[in-house]
Formats: C-alpha cells, sequence, structure tokens
C-alpha cells in the first residue's frame, strides 16, 4: 500500500501535464492514496482507482502514463487484504502509514 | 489514395490525412477539445480517441495518419466510457464562478451532455485560480475554466505569432502564463483575441460583454476599419451590438481578428451619435452668417425636410451662381460602394462637376496613377493567401503591416514562421516585422526611388533580370536603362544611408527566393514623389518578371475598408466608375446617356486643391460625406482658415467630429453595424455588408440621404437631367444601386447582391454574372498590355531638415487608433491601452534634448504649427527622425505636416517635414 503510493507519487511529480489523464489521473489517484493511509478511505475509493488505473494505461499518451496504473492495479490483485485493512479496521498491518492526519 | 473503413464504411483518403481528416471528410464526428482545424494537432485531451483494428490501444484520431487497410472505429461502448472519463476528469477541475456564462460555444459541455454528463453535477465546487486575473481591458481570464487543450498557446503562436502564451511548471500543477508569467500586455500581447476565439470552455472570454449572456442573433458582416476586409459576426441582444466573434468561413481572415475588429464596436452605441438633422441658426432664421467666421452660431435641432430643404437651396445657389465647379463633393472610403457610387453621381449628374473625391487622394493616390500608368489597373495584384502559401520572398517597403493591417501582418508572420519565407523590410522606422525579417533596409525617409533603382541597377550589373519577361512583355527598356544607369551602388549608398554591401545581399535575397512579393503602404505614396515610388517598385518586379503569376506581384495594402471601392466607384476628379477617364469622349457620352444629361470632360479639382481654393474663392459649397480634413489633411491651421472663408458646408457623419465646426448642416448618417451594402477590400474582393441593428435616433441610411438631396436639388431646376435608363434616384434598396453599378462598370458587371449572399467570393475584375473573378491581375499580358517601364527619378524631399528646425518628423497611426480617431477615441477599452499621442524619440535625440523621469513630454514646432505631447523613448525610430500620429485633436501631428503635394497624384508629403523639438 505505502509502496503504490510512493511509486504514484512519484508519476504524479514526473507528469509533464500534457494529456488529461496523466496530468488529473495521477494526481486523484494519489489523493485517494493519500487519503486510505491517513485513515480516510473508503471502499468506493478502491473502485475508482481501479477504474483510474484502467484509464491511465489505456488513456495515456506516452509510457509514463500508461506505466503510472500499474502499481495501482498490482495492489488491487494481491494486496487488496492489505488495502481494505486500512479502510474496514482503520490500520495498517505493516505499521507504515501514519492512519491520521 | 489511401483506402480505409471507418464504423465499417469504405473511405478513400489522401495518403497525407489523419483520421479525424478522413472521418471529416465522410460526414463522420469524432468527438474533439484540443484540436482545431486552423492549429497544429497535439493530442493532448484524449477524446479523439478511436479503435484500430490491430493497433496496441486506442489512438488519436487527430494524430494518426491514415493507412492502407486501417479498420476504424469512432463509437462504440468502451471509447463511450473512456470519453465521459475523459470529461469527468476535465470537469473535475472546471470551476464555475457564476458569471453568466455565454454556453452557446462551451465545447466542453456541448460533448459533456453529448456523452450523458451532466456538467454542473461533475465540475469542481472550488476555484484554484483568480477570476479575471489579467488587467488587459479587453481579455478575461479564468482559469478555472480552463482544460490545458493549448488552443490559445497555439493560436497565439502560430495564428498571430506573438507567443504571449505557454505553459508553466508541470503535471497537474501545469497552468496556462502569459509570458514569464507576468501581465498579458507586458507580455507583449496585442489583443487580437485570437486566443479567446479558439478557447472551447470560456477560460478566455471577450472582457468587455463578459456578463452579457448569448446573443439573440448573429448578423456576418465585413469590418469597417481597414482595408484587409475581415469578416466576423456582430453579436445582437436587444437591437444592440454586444460583441463580435470569429465566424470561420470568413474569406480573407477565417477565424482571425485584429484588436480593432474584434473589440472596436462599442461606438455605434456611443452616447456622441449624431441622431437628430442639425442646422445653424442663422440659416433657419434667415440672416446671413454671423461676422464671426470662426464661429457658424448655434445648433439646432431640425426635421430632415427642414435640413434637406436648406442643403438643396444652398447648393443650387453655388452651382447656379458661381458654376457647377464651385462645388466639392468629398465621398468617403469608409462608406459602402452603393454610397460611393451615389455621391460620384450626384457630383457629376445632378452638379455637373468632376469635383469629386474622398481620402484615397491623401493615402494612395500616388499608387493607383502610378500602376494605372506602368501596368493598365492601380490595384494589389494579387490575393494575401495566394501570397502567404506562394511566395519564397516578400519585400515590404513603406509599410507597417503589423499595425495598420494588423491581419495581413500576422500572415507575413506565419509566411516566416511556416514556409521560410525571406522577408525583407525597408523602411525608415525599425518596425515590429523586422523581429521577423532576414533583413531590416533602414533607408532616410524619402530616398525610396534611389533605393530601388540601386536595387535594381545590381540586378542587371548581376544579370539577373527576366529577359524574356522583359522582352515579351514589357516596353520603353531602353530609356529605362539609361536612368538606372544614373543609380551606382556607392552613389545609392550615400543618398539612402544604406550600405553597398546591404544592397547586393538585399538583391541576392529577393533573386534567390523567387517569386517575390512586394507590399508598400503609405511610406511610398505620401511623399512628392510618390508616383514615381511606384514607378521604381513596378519596374523592379517587372525586371525580375514577378507578374501574373502566384506569390508575386505588386500589392499596394488600401487604408480604409472600402477605400479600393471608392476609388472604384468613381470617387476620383479624372474618372466615372470603373476608371472609365471623363476627359474620354465615349465614357462620358455613355455616362450622358444612362444619367440623361450633359457631363463635365474637365479632370476636376482634388480634396488637396479644393479645400485651399476656397481662399481664392474658386471652392464656394462643400458636400462632405463621413470625412474629417481638419484632422486628417495636411498643415491644419492653413485647412481650418480655408474651412472658416467657405460659404457653405454639410457634413453627413455619425459623430460630431473636429470638421464639424466648419459645417453648416450636420446629417446624422449610419454606422458599418446599421447598413447593408459592400465594401471592396484590398484584394478587390467585393463583399457584403449587412445590417444588424436598426438605426439610431433619427439617423437615416447614407444612399437614402443623398438620394433625397439629389431629388430636391432636381426639382429645383437649372439643369436640365432628362429620361434615361439610370437618371432615377428612386431606389428600393442598395442592392438596386449595386445593380446600376454592375450596368455601367465593367469590372463590376457580374457582382451583385444575390451571388454575394449566396457566400461567392468575388475579386473583380468580374464582368458578367458567371465569370468567377480575377484574384490575379495580370496573367499573361498587362492591363494594358505591355507593362510600360518606366524611368523613375529620385528628387529630395519638398522640405528636409536644416539649422532651424533640424529633425526630421515621419507621421503615421498606430494599432489601437484608427485615423482622426472619431471612431476608436470613442472605445473606451482602446483608450485605456493608448490614450493619448505619443512622440517617438530616440535615446540618442532624447539625452540632448534631455528627458527623463520628471522631463518626459516634448514641444515640436514646424514652420506651419507646434504641438505638445508626451515623449515615447524608442529604438523604433534613429537618430535624427520622430514620429508622431494624428489620432488625438488636441495633439495632431497634421499642425506640423507641410501640403507640399506630388505634381501628378496631387497627395501630400505627410511622410517627411522638418521640425524642432524641445523638451517641457
Amino acid at each position: 500500500m505505502d509502496l503504490a503510493r510512493v511509486l504514484i507519487n512519484f508519476f504524479r511529480v514526473e507528469s509533464c501535464g500534457k494529456c488529461t489523464p496523466c496530468r488529473i489521473g495521477t494526481k486523484r489517484a494519489h489523493d485517494l492514496l493519500e487519503g486510505i493511509s491517513r485513515g480516510k478511505g473508503t471502499l468506493e475509493d478502491l473502485d475508482s482507482l481501479q477504474a483510474l488505473s484502467q484509464e491511465l494505461l489505456e488513456l495515456s499518451n506516452c509510457g509514463l502514463g500508461q506505466t503510472a496504473g500499474t502499481p495501482i492495479k498490482d495492489m488491487l490483485a494481491y494486496f487488496r487484504a492489505e488495502v481494505e485493512a486500512h479502510i474496514r479496521l482503520g490500520i495498517c498491518p505493516v505499521g507504515v502509514c501514519p492512519m491520521h492526519d | 489514395m489511401t483506402k480505409l473503413t471507418i464504423n465499417g464504411i469504405e473511405i478513400e483518403a489522401e495518403s497525407n490525412w489523419t483520421i479525424l481528416k478522413a472521418a471529416e471528410h465522410a460526414d463522420i464526428t469524432i468527438p474533439t477539445l484540443c484540436y482545431h482545424k486552423d492549429l497544429s494537432p497535439t493530442g493532448a485531451c484524449r477524446m479523439c480517441l478511436v479503435s484500430v483494428k490491430g493497433a496496441k490501444g486506442l489512438v488519436t484520431a487527430c494524430t494518426t495518419p491514415v493507412s492502407e487497410g486501417m479498420e476504424i472505429q469512432t463509437e462504440n461502448e468502451a471509447l463511450t466510457s473512456s470519453r465521459q472519463s475523459v470529461l469527468k476528469l476535465l470537469l473535475s477541475v472546471y470551476h464555475d464562478k457564476g458569471y453568466k456564462p455565454d454556453e452557446t460555444d462551451n465545447e466542453l459541455f456541448q460533448w459533456a451532455r453529448h456523452y450523458g454528463l451532466d456538467p454542473y453535477a461533475f465540475m469542481s465546487s472550488k476555484a484554484r485560480y483568480e477570476v479575471d486575473s489579467d488587467p488587459n481591458p479587453f481579455i478575461f481570464v479564468d482559469m478555472n475554466k480552463c482544460i490545458l487543450c493549448t488552443r490559445c498557446v497555439r493560436a497565439c503562436s502560430e495564428i498571430q505569432g506573438r507567443f504571449v502564451w505557454g505553459v508553466s511548471e508541470r503535471g497537474f500543477d501545469s497552468r496556462i502564463v502569459a509570458g514569464m508569467d507576468e501581465d498579458m500586455l507586458d507580455a507583449r500581447c496585442e489583443s487580437c483575441g485570437a486566443c479567446v476565439a479558439y478557447c472551447p470552455t470560456g477560460a478566455l472570454s471577450l472582457k468587455p460583454t463578459i456578463n452579457i449572456g448569448p446573443a439573440e442573433k448573429k448578423v456576418t458582416t465585413t469590418c469597417n476599419y481597414c482595408g484587409v476586409g475581415c469578416q466576423f459576426d456582430l453579436n445582437v441582444i436587444d437591437d444592440k451590438v454586444v460583441r463580435v466573434t470569429s465566424n470561420p468561413a470568413a474569406p480573407a481572415n477565417g477565424m482571425h481578428l485584429c484588436v480593432k475588429g474584434r473589440f472596436g464596436f462599442s461606438f455605434v452605441h456611443h452616447s456622441d451619435r449624431l441622431t437628430k438633422p442639425l442646422v445653424r441658426e442663422y440659416l433657419l432664421k434667415g440672416e446671413a452668417r454671423p461676422a464671426n467666421k470662426a464661429d457658424r452660431g448655434n445648433w439646432v435641432e431640425t426635421s430632415w425636410d427642414t435640413a434637406l430643404d436648406i442643403v438643396a437651396d444652398k447648393l443650387v445657389a453655388a452651382r447656379d451662381t458661381f458654376g457647377p465647379d464651385s462645388v466639392g463633393v468629398l465621398s468617403s472610403a469608409k462608406c459602402t460602394n452603393e454610397e460611393n457610387y451615389l455621391m460620384n453621381k450626384f457630383g457629376r449628374q445632378v452638379i455637373g462637376t468632376n469635383n469629386v473625391d474622398h481620402c484615397a487622394r491623401l493615402c494612395h493616390s500616388s499608387t493607383v496613377a502610378g500602376l494605372a500608368t506602368a501596368l493598365g489597373s492601380g490595384a494589389m495584384t494579387n490575393p494575401m493567401n495566394d501570397i502567404y502559401e506562394n511566395a519564397n520572398s516578400i519585400l515590404v517597403i513603406g509599410s507597417n503591416t503589423t499595425e495598420q493591417h494588423p491581419v495581413f501582418g500576422a500572415k507575413m508572420r506565419q509566411a516566416v514562421l511556416n514556409r521560410n519565407v525571406q522577408l525583407v523590410v525597408a523602411d525608415p522606422r525599425r518596425i515590429e516585422l523586422c523581429e521577423f525579417a532576414v533583413m531590416h533596409i533602414q533607408q532616410k525617409p524619402g530616398t525610396d526611388i534611389a533605393l530601388i533603382n540601386g536595387l535594381v541597377n545590381i540586378i542587371l550589373e548581376k544579370g539577373y533580370e527576366d529577359k524574356s519577361f522583359i522582352e515579351e512583355r514589357t516596353e520603353n527598356f531602353d530609356d529605362f536603362v539609361e536612368n538606372i544607369k544614373k543609380y551606382p551602388p556607392e552613389k545609392v549608398s550615400q543618398i539612402t544611408g544604406v550600405p553597398v554591401s546591404q544592397l547586393y545581399q538585399a538583391v541576392e535575397i529577393m533573386v534567390k527566393n523567387a517569386p517575390l512579393a512586394v507590399f508598400w503602404a503609405m511610406g511610398i505614396t505620401q511623399h512628392t514623389v510618390g508616383v514615381h515610388n511606384v514607378f521604381a517598385l513596378a519596374d523592379l518586379q517587372m525586371v525580375l518578371g514577378n507578374f501574373g503569376i502566384p506569390g508575386s506581384g505588386v500589392n499596394p495594402l488600401r487604408g480604409q475598408n472600402n477605400v479600393q471601392g471608392a476609388c472604384d466607384m468613381g470617387c476620383l476628379v479624372n474618372v466615372y466608375p470603373g476608371y472609365q477617364a471623363v476627359t474620354v469622349e465615349a465614357a462620358q457620352q455613355k455616362f450622358e446617356a444612362a444619367w440623361g444629361t450633359t457631363l463635365s470632360n474637365k479632370v476636376g479639382r482634388t480634396v488637396t486643391e479644393l479645400i485651399p481654393d476656397v481662399i481664392e474663392g474658386k471652392t464656394k459649397a462643400l458636400y462632405i460625406l463621413g470625412e474629417n480634413p481638419a484632422m486628417t489633411d495636411p498643415d491644419s491651421n492653413h485647412v481650418r482658415h480655408c474651412l472658416e472663408e467657405l460659404d457653405f458646408m454639410v457634413l453627413q457623419d455619425i459623430f460630431p467630429t473636429e470638421t464639424s465646426a466648419y459645417a453648416d448642416v450636420l446629417l446624422p448618417g449610419v454606422t458599418f453595424a446599421e447598413k447593408t451594402g459592400t465594401y471592396t477590400n484590398t484584394e478587390r474582393k467585393v463583399q457584403m455588408v449587412r445590417q444588424a441593428i436598426s438605426e439610431r435616433g433619427d439617423a437615416r441610411q447614407d444612399w437614402e440621404i443623398t438620394a433625397v438631396i439629389a431629388k430636391k436639388v432636381i426639382a429645383r431646376g437649372g439643369r436640365e437631367i432628362n429620361e434615361a435608363p439610370y437618371s432615377s434616384w428612386d431606389y428600393a434598396d442598395s442592392g438596386e444601386i449595386m445593380a446600376e453599378v454592375a450596368a455601367l462598370t465593367p469590372s463590376y458587371g457580374g457582382i451583385s447582391h444575390q451571388r454575394l449572399n449566396a457566400g461567392e467570393v468575388l475579386c473583380w475584375p468580374c464582368p458578367d454574372p458567371t465569370h468567377p473573378g480575377t484574384p490575379i491581375l495580370h496573367i499573361g499580358k498587362f492591363t494594358r498590355g505591355k507593362g510600360n517601364l518606366i524611368p523613375a527619378i529620385h528628387v529630395d524631399p519638398s522640405e528636409l531638415p536644416d539649422k532651424d528646425y533640424p529633425m526630421m518628423l515621419t507621421t503615421g497611426r498606430v494599432i489601437y487608433h484608427w485615423h482622426s480617431g472619431e471612431q476608436t477615441r470613442r472605445v473606451k477599452e482602446l483608450l485605456e491601452i493608448y490614450g493619448e499621442a505619443l512622440i517617438e524619440i530616440s535615446p540618442e535625440d532624447a539625452a540632448v534634448i534631455g528627458l527623463n523621469e520628471e522631463i518626459n513630454k516634448v514641444k515640436v514646432t514646424s514652420r506651419r504649427g507646434e504641438i505638445i505631447a508626451h515623449a515615447w523613448v524608442t529604438n523604433r525610430v534613429p537618430e535624427g527622425l520622430i514620429y508622431g500620429n494624428f489620432h488625438f485633436p488636441e495633439s495632431n501631428i497634421n499642425y506640423l505636416t507641410k501640403a507640399a503635394l506630388d505634381p501628378i497624384a496631387k497627395i501630400p508629403e505627410y511622410k517627411v517635414s522638418a521640425v524642432k523639438i524641445v523638451a517641457v
């Protein structure tokens, strides 16, 4: 979960801002992951993240935006339980996320 | 050709087309936001993604070229979903602060609704940026509505060539900024509004009417400022013009306009508008004129009938007492062809004089006379778009195109940027175009003939002349060469101040990059040698064989919106409509038969003669339509003195002007927004002007006023006018007048309101109703047969600096104002940017006379008058030269200019006078 947040932040910062999905999508994804890491996530956020990762992959102009969705997609595919723990239980199982503002 | 299928439909496309273009061709719409057909594609917004069989992922239709056998889907469920995603992302950063928007052209909203999204439901509730963040008086900036499509950035760089807008920061922080994130005007914005025209979301909008809402109707018409002839839509609400919007179908300009065209319309509703006929009190009381000639007494509002009866009585009295040639008719290059035709007919048929003239006398009379003699036709030979597409080099001499014909100036920049056209500017001032030129020749004012002859001398020396063109299409070569021999490069360099090496370089550029197109304006014409200046340029192009082919020719840029048309309509002292000379018996007989009366075969007196002749008693009465000689004619003090002495003046105009102080009757005409007719632009394109709003107050159509005066004068008798095909003054509308013009003017024979309203773009000569018009003149043969190589002879200007008046003065206009300023001084936003006359002076001279932060005004004195104005210290002018304009009455440069006339064209030498200047 924290790795996905760090990686999406990297793409957000590195986005050149030319195309819509990368410019706005990386920001939206980062905001959602930040929220989850601070204990403010909802299960709907996970649907939004799933959709955003797909949009980044399909709609972005260059490799950067197309890749930016991958960490989220993999996070949801392989670490869904860990992410849901942030939301359902209000804890970070690995003890990295602050879980508060 | 490339074969492909879109949505299962087989399409043949050019191989260099994009998918989007192929789809448009087959009437298939693909949604776009960042794309515009006038701008380079960028593929940023991702709305136009389509699926192509076999491709890895979706592709942007706007940037992907077609290829053989492509199978494309533009609509399916997945694409709808991806477009909805893009729209939601864009709307999530779109914030509407709530001012009353004109949503009709908001493309983001249109596409959102198209894909089932309510834009208001998805838009952001938070503003990220300050609203109205730029002080530019014309352009309202609200970056909360920006979707970073960068159409503004591309419009500014690719259309206007100004590079004001750019993108700052990156990623989510990307935003559009002017210059180095500064105010637009500081980033050298020219307020053309192209960015607004291309903005798809309202992030950039028209500030003067920001809260006014959508138009009730839009009327396509032609601009009333310069001779470019831009067309646009007047937006009307409640019988008022509220804004101007671009019309992509405009033939001369497309979406582009300049600051005056897009923003300079509010004068139409200014409270100064004349709305009732005004007559001096003494006339109503039947008394003699007041003894104080400087003051003709009080104005009294009266009925049209009373005012026009007085006009008719006075004109008849002058005609019958002092002869027809005591009356002068000054028509207007601001008015339509139809109105100008009637003024010509009024002077010649009703009064019986050829004293019919207008302000072309002051701008391009030397061009008309010079080119008519050399080539047989005194007009621009090639259309601007043709030159943009086909010229390989351009010489601009004596034209500050960026400021005086801004849309053509932008086209020249585009030619340089897009086609690497080699631009040579010859101008005593370092004008803006020099930034785009490969060479700036800075000749001394009044040495153009020496310069051009010097270039021709080098062309002949190097053997660069087009021998077969000279042989087949010109005459008089031997005499011409004799004269050219008198201008060897060293001597030319001495006269002009241009280094010899630069003369050689200029020739290389122009010869190696054929075809060359030559442009000029007042810098060539307004000299005592104006006609010879024009000869020299025509000679240059004949020697190089640059006639009758695309991208070439001689291209005088006409000043006023309809100065070409006013000349075409015979508002000149020596010709009937269509340049049929009054001295040629056949022409005289033709018009005598048409108008049913006897006509004079004596060439009339020009505006520059009619007014000074008042003093000698040769001019007794003037009928002036929409002109302002008290401001625009040289040596204003003398002009005003002459007008004081004039017996009777009737002035028909939209505002009280500087000249109305000398009028006895003031008749309220209408602006371009209130009339229907035609203007002929500098490219000889005849274009419709369409009435968008009703006449203000009791103002009447200008053609109707002239027609009523004509009928009243005819009714008073004293001049025999018989029944003839075109003797009558009964017209139902201006279209009927154009029909009469077509019947009597061979070059307009095929022009009618019907054809123009049907969308035809017609350049004269257009001799019959099936003729498509003639965009390029002199193909294969000159109008006069062979081109006449006339020796052009350098003569010094009539007044040069000396020890009493050591500085040289040259004059002109600035981009934000128009001539005597009657219209533009009544547009408050234009005054915000340029609110007073400034005298341009070089830093060197400024230091000599002691200008600094505190002392920044100058008093400029010539032998004829003096003015005081603020100085603008700038490198635009070289040492020893100052520059001033004639837009503001209190510091009108024409108090200083000299009424020295070209002997042939009678044009005054506005461009050179000697002055002295002190700081005050």
